[in-house]
């Protein structure tokens, strides 16, 4: 019975959704089914691409390129930069969707759902781009489902690791990885770092949110 | 935005919400909802618990057993305070004098939690239920529940009236019988007294989605039994949940010893929605202006100004934000702009600023965004570029810090020409339901609804909506609502069955600022599906102020059933005086003192918990000069109402709310007119409260 009943309600929900007109206000009752599907974004790709086409995203583009991928759904996009604030560097996909960065680590998404909002990562850079150890915290903001603001503030332990050759599109270059633990309440992750010895980050493993998970980010062109 | 009223039909958008909220409705933390009974309220079988449901939860549940409907509607008003509206009806109830073989009867409950559980001490609650209505299932309790590990709750409590009913081991005074009023009003003169007994039970989670529950019951079922509706075999009875995928709660049990019963509930919570954040696409950043002497030679060149203004023009319409106007001077520009996408007002302005950031000269350091309402200026918002530029990668509060809000009064440029005048409309399907006609509780029909707005200047628009309908069962309603009132609402049953088509409304309606701080409107036509006329209306609200006020008088007189053009001889000059109050706390108040269509005298007070995502939970109830024997049956008109934003539910940027407003019973004191276009919802979305509290998407 209340089976029957959720389906008929969405038949009607659907019905409610076609119509006509130019009424801006009224039309968007069609972005509804639009924004069901769209409850599981990808970003570009569709998820099952093992190995992008790097080199094709490389020659049909210029200026600063990077790859980004996230883990939960596997989609991935290449990310042109389209402004640059200081030292805050904003990249956006084709369709709109924008990742920035504060010298390689990620500050704030948007358009990619559950959306880093801002993020003060000032302790913890130095740590990174030194390849040092050590510990500072990172403060991290998301709109919640009411339209507040969460602070979220983690305690990171950065250590150095290995070095190696890394190499994607046109950037080759010798790394050293450094990780970074961070832990607030009932929140953890380890990211990790690829830096130069000139504190550049070529590659990286990041957060973005509870809703994101992690991303691989390359640079495919500086 | 427009209220509606339960009997009436609620439209289309709502029940498309109803049930997107309840496919979309993010199951996150729904393990932590406890378990709840019968009467949709947190508790074991029949019996309540101590337990509370997490702050702002919204419980719908539906139980069946022994002839027994139980439809309910539970709110989490407070961290320790919940609310319950009850629709029930009772197969083969039939109390002298009613005629109907099934007995429907409204109820609402409240509990409150005195001690809160800690890892040694029970939390411990009181319970009201049904303490406004007949009384059917009037009863109180003082109930203790306590966690045992992760797994075990044991409950124990005392309980007074139709939860005092079974094995009672002593009495406080004596519960009077007789109803007072019409029913509908608190029955205070029962709360804890009579037989008092005690009732007990338990639950124990099986495992993360099944709990099994036992209880002793001390409701003896006296009135079902009377009618042998119910045989009370035993006070023990037994239940299984099944905890759903989606949150949900499906319960089976056994009761009395002899009956099987079934439940199920939904939990949503306003706090959790679709997607946090939302999913719309980036906004532009900011761009940043190179340091160095600005160049001002564009400021004596019309057609460089003009130029600018239809750059503007068309970067804002890629964010959904409609221009209309720009003063654009040496250092400062005052754009004048429409937010048709947005729920947050707060995200409009946040986009048209870094949409400026890019367009405008270099020279312009100060920008004032007016989103305009009813095509008047209401709140402006000015930030200067320096800030922006500065701020775009802090936190939220760093800009509204220094943003600064004022009335956007003689400081907003005009339309420039040729935006007006201007046509928006649509044709769509409608959809409606009413509810509580006890010959069948939930009527709907369907159709076709052709609406239009003429502006024919920003603030003079002609507006109207016509309805036709395709199915239906709304129409076969033949409910008569006997009155001695003037029957100014309760023929709502005759307009549906003959309004088809309908005009719902045809109006012109002119939006003003009479003054500083001051807001009007003047509507003239067929306001409301049932009442046509005049209406003048006159709101205070400063851009700082949580407080409002506002006066609004009408003369209307009464529509022909068929809804088309005719009136009928009724006519009333009605009105009242408003004060709006934004409590600062998720709370806000209204008083409305006036006269009620029914040429009544009363006042109405309301209050709502409102959330920054556009959500809004509440109760209302209006007593008036008339007699709670004239008013009938519930003595005075009272109610619910939920109003759900789709921004919410879909996750996608969206202006459009639905409200849904359960009112016990519809009649004809303190009855409102149902005006589509009142001022304050409106105006206040610019002004400093309500930005202030959604400001976090300024940067979204």
């Amino acid at each position: 019975m209340a089976m029957i009943r959720t389906i008929a309600i969405t038949a009607l929900a659907a019905v409610a959704l076609s119509g006509c007109g130019n009424d801006a206000g009224n039309n968007d009752m069609k972005s509804v089914l639009v924004g069901i599907k769209e409850r599981g974004l990808k970003v570009g790709g569709n998820g099952t691409q093992a190995a992008p086409d790097t080199a094709g995203m490389v020659a049909g583009t210029s200026g600063p390129l990077r790859l980004v991928a996230f883990e939960k759904d596997g989609a991935v996009a290449g990310i042109q930069q389209i402004e640059t604030n200081g030292a805050y560097r904003t990249f956006a996909t084709a369709d709109r969707r924008t990742v920035t960065f504060k010298h390689g680590v990620v500050t704030a998404t948007r358009g990619l759902g559950n959306d880093l909002m801002s993020a003060n990562v000032d302790g913890v850079l130095p740590l990174i781009r030194g390849r040092k150890a050590g510990s500072a915290t990172r403060i991290m903001r998301y709109l919640n489902g009411e339209n507040t603001t969460d602070v979220m503030q983690f305690n990171c332990t950065v250590t150095p690791g290995a070095s190696g050759m890394v190499a994607n599109g046109q950037v080759r270059a010798r790394a050293q990885t450094v990780t970074e633990q961070c832990q607030s309440d009932g929140q953890s992750f380890t990211a990790s770092y690829q830096v130069t010895d000139k504190g550049e980050i070529v590659a990286s493993r990041q957060w973005m949110s509870i809703g994101r998970g992690m991303a691989d980010i390359k640079v495919l062109r500086r | 935005m427009s209220k509606q009223d339960t009997a009436k039909p609620v439209r289309a958008g709502c029940l498309a919400t109803t049930a997107l909220t309840l496919l979309c409705a993010a199951p996150a933390h729904a393990q932590d909802v406890p378990s709840f009974n019968t009467y949709g309220g947190p508790g074991l079988i029949d019996m309540p618990s101590a337990h509370m449901a997490p702050d702002a939860t919204l419980t719908t549940s539906a139980s069946h057993s022994a002839g027994t409907t139980r439809s309910s509607l539970t709110f989490q008003i407070l961290p320790r305070l919940s609310g319950t509206f009850r629709y029930s009806s009772i197969e083969g109830l039939t109390p002298p004098t009613y005629t109907r073989s099934t007995y429907y009867d409204r109820s609402f409950d409240l509990r409150y939690q005195i001690i809160t559980e800690t890892a040694l001490r029970p939390a411990v609650t009181i319970g009201l239920q049904d303490f406004i209505g007949t009384g059917l299932y009037g009863g109180e309790y003082i109930v203790a529940s306590k966690n045992i590990g992760t797994r075990l709750s044991v409950t124990g409590g005392l309980g007074w009236g139709r939860l005092g009913s079974y094995n009672a081991i002593g009495a406080t005074g004596n519960r009077p019988a007789e109803v007072l009023g019409l029913g509908g009003v608190p029955t205070y003169d029962r709360w804890f007294r009579g037989d008092v007994a005690p009732f007990a039970g338990l639950s124990y989670k099986v495992t993360d989605r099944l709990t099994f529950k036992a209880e002793y019951s001390s409701d003896a079922y006296v009135n079902e039994a009377s009618y042998n509706i119910v045989t009370h075999d035993s006070p023990f009875n037994f239940g299984l949940d099944y905890r759903l995928k989606g949150g949900g709660q499906l319960s089976v049990y056994s009761v009395h010893g002899n009956e099987f019963g079934a439940m199920l509930s939904f939990h949503i919570n306003p706090k959790q929605g679709a997607l946090a954040g939302g999913a719309e696409t980036a906004p532009v950043p900011v761009s940043v202006r190179a340091k160095g002497p600005r160049d001002l030679g564009w400021a004596s060149n019309p057609a460089a100004k003009s130029g600018t203004a239809s750059e503007l023009s068309v970067a804002l319409q890629r964010d959904g934000l409609a221009y209309e106007g720009l003063d654009l001077r040496a250092n400062s520009a005052t754009l004048r702009m429409v937010n048709t996408r947005y729920g947050a007002d707060a995200q409009a302005v946040g986009r048209a600023a870094r949409v400026m950031s890019r367009v405008l000269p270099a020279s312009v350091e100060t920008f004032v965004i007016v989103p305009v309402v009813n095509g008047v200026a209401s709140g402006a918002v000015t930030i200067q570029r320096s800030d922006l530029e500065q701020l775009e990668n802090a936190p939220a509060d760093d800009l509204l810090a220094r943003a600064k809000f004022s009335d956007g009064y003689n400081l907003t440029p005009g339309a420039d020409a040729g935006i007006y005048p201007r046509l928006n409309w649509s044709l769509s399907p409608y959809f409606s339901m009413s509810f509580f006609d006890p010959d069948s509780p939930v009527r709907a029909s369907a159709g076709l609804r052709l609406q239009g707005q003429f502006y024919l200047q920003p603030n003079l628009v002609l507006s109207g909506a016509l309805t036709k309908k395709l199915a239906g069962n709304q129409d076969k309603s033949t409910l008569a609502v006997a009155s001695t009132l003037p029957k100014v609402r309760t023929d709502y049953a005759r307009y549906n069955r003959e309004g088809d088509p309908a005009i719902e409304h045809l109006t012109l309606t002119h939006f003003g600022r009479p003054g500083r701080n001051l807001y009007s409107r003047v509507s003239a036509g067929y306001l409301e599906e049932m009442y046509a006329g005049v209406s003048g209306e006159l709101l205070w609200k400063p851009v700082d102020s949580r407080l409002a006020l506002g006066a609004e008088l009408n003369y209307v007189k009464q529509r022909d059933f068929d809804q088309m053009f005719g009136l009928q001889s009724y006519d009333v000059l009605m009105g009242h005086v408003s004060a709006y109050y934004d409590f600062g706390n998720g709370f806000h108040g209204q008083l409305d003192v006036g006269r009620y269509l029914a040429g009544d005298i009363g006042a109405t007070v309301s209050l709502d918990r409102e959330f920054a995502n556009g959500w809004r939970v509440g109760a209302y109830a209006t007593v008036t000069d008339v007699p709670f024997d004239d008013f009938g049956e519930g003595s005075f008109d009272k109610g619910v109402r939920v109003t759900v934003p789709l921004e919410w539910a879909i996750g996608r940027p969206s202006k459009k709310t639905n409200t849904i407003n359960i009112r016990s019973l519809t009649r004809d004191g303190g009855a409102q007119l149902n005006l589509n276009d009142r001022l304050y919802e409106k105006v206040r979305t610019t002004h400093r409260p309500d930005l202030a509290k959604e400001w976090g998407r300024v940067w979204r």
